[in-house]
């Protein structure tokens, strides 16, 4: 499927499977099957006939057979035609191909910043501490002046009455 | 051919079980089981037990090795362990240490 570097590269054989955990700096090509997690400084690819069961962190990851597993890596992330995939992916590009499945969580950008920055927001608490109490009080404020119209006026208000009646009678 | 290489720069934490042959350039710790030739090259290093139909080692072994066929520790090979195979050789500049088994099976 994909072009590899020219780097020396691991390779595991679709009659292979690797149980723990791989760590190295150069490519690795999957045609068998990994269950543990991977961290490479190289790319990952995952053939056809590969099955990765891992967390994965690397440079580039492609991806054109099964992988299950929390993926970061630091260039790219790619999911042919072939490939499915169930995870969360991290990484600064993401290329999903028409026909191939995934289910899970994407973050594209700086690492992660992005989802990050949503997160910390409070926005639903300060939303209901603005919201809620004011309406009760406009409430209160409304119906004072509806319930109050024969009730006692203020002292400036009572005083110019007074003087009112009492020029009348003059 | 398949094959599965574990080149220079890896480091496995576990087991590779492989019905194909297994070449071992970095390192593997835990457990090696084939169906077919494991080799260890020049500058491989396996701190795990091995079981194979051949085995060749040309790097370091730490660890007990059975080959239902043949098992080769070449002039370059540094072998820690014990050893059963119907068919042994250990060339003459190899390091090796451990107990020795030749079965007829």
């Amino acid at each position: 499927m994909v072009k590899h570097t020219n780097e020396p590269r691991t390779e595991i054989s679709g009659g292979a499977s690797i149980h723990g955990t791989v760590r190295g700096s150069e490519d690795l090509v999957v045609h068998g099957r990994i269950d543990g997690s991977i961290e490479l400084e190289g790319a990952l690819y995952v053939e056809t006939d590969g099955i990765v069961k891992a967390d994965v962190a690397a440079r580039r990851v492609a991806v054109v057979g099964i992988l299950v597993g929390d993926v970061s890596a630091a260039e790219t992330i790619e999911i042919g035609a072939q490939g499915r995939v169930v995870g969360n992916l991290t990484a600064p590009a993401i290329r999903v191909a028409e026909g191939a499945r995934f289910s899970g969580g994407l973050t594209i950008g700086e690492e992660g910043r992005p989802a990050r920055r949503i997160e910390e927001r409070p926005r639903p608490e300060r939303a209901e501490r603005i919201e809620v109490p004011p309406l009760v009080e406009d409430d209160t404020k409304k119906k004072t002046p509806v319930t109050s119209f024969n009730a006692p006026k203020t002292p400036q208000e009572e005083r110019r009455k007074k003087r009112v009646v009492i020029k009348k009678r003059r | 051919m398949d094959r599965t290489i574990i080149g220079r720069s890896i480091t496995i934490d576990g087991d590779i079980t492989s019905a194909d042959p297994v070449v071992v350039e970095g390192r593997v710790k835990g457990r090696i089981d084939g169906e077919q030739a494991v080799v260890v090259q020049a500058g491989g290093r396996v701190e795990a037990d091995v079981e194979a139909e051949t085995l060749e080692v040309s790097g370091e072994l730490a660890g007990n090795a059975v080959a239902r066929s043949r098992l080769e520790i070449t002039a370059e090979g540094r072998v820690i362990g014990d050893l059963r195979a119907p068919r042994i050789v250990i060339a003459d500049g190899a390091h090796y240490k451990g107990h020795v088994e030749m079965d007829e099976r």
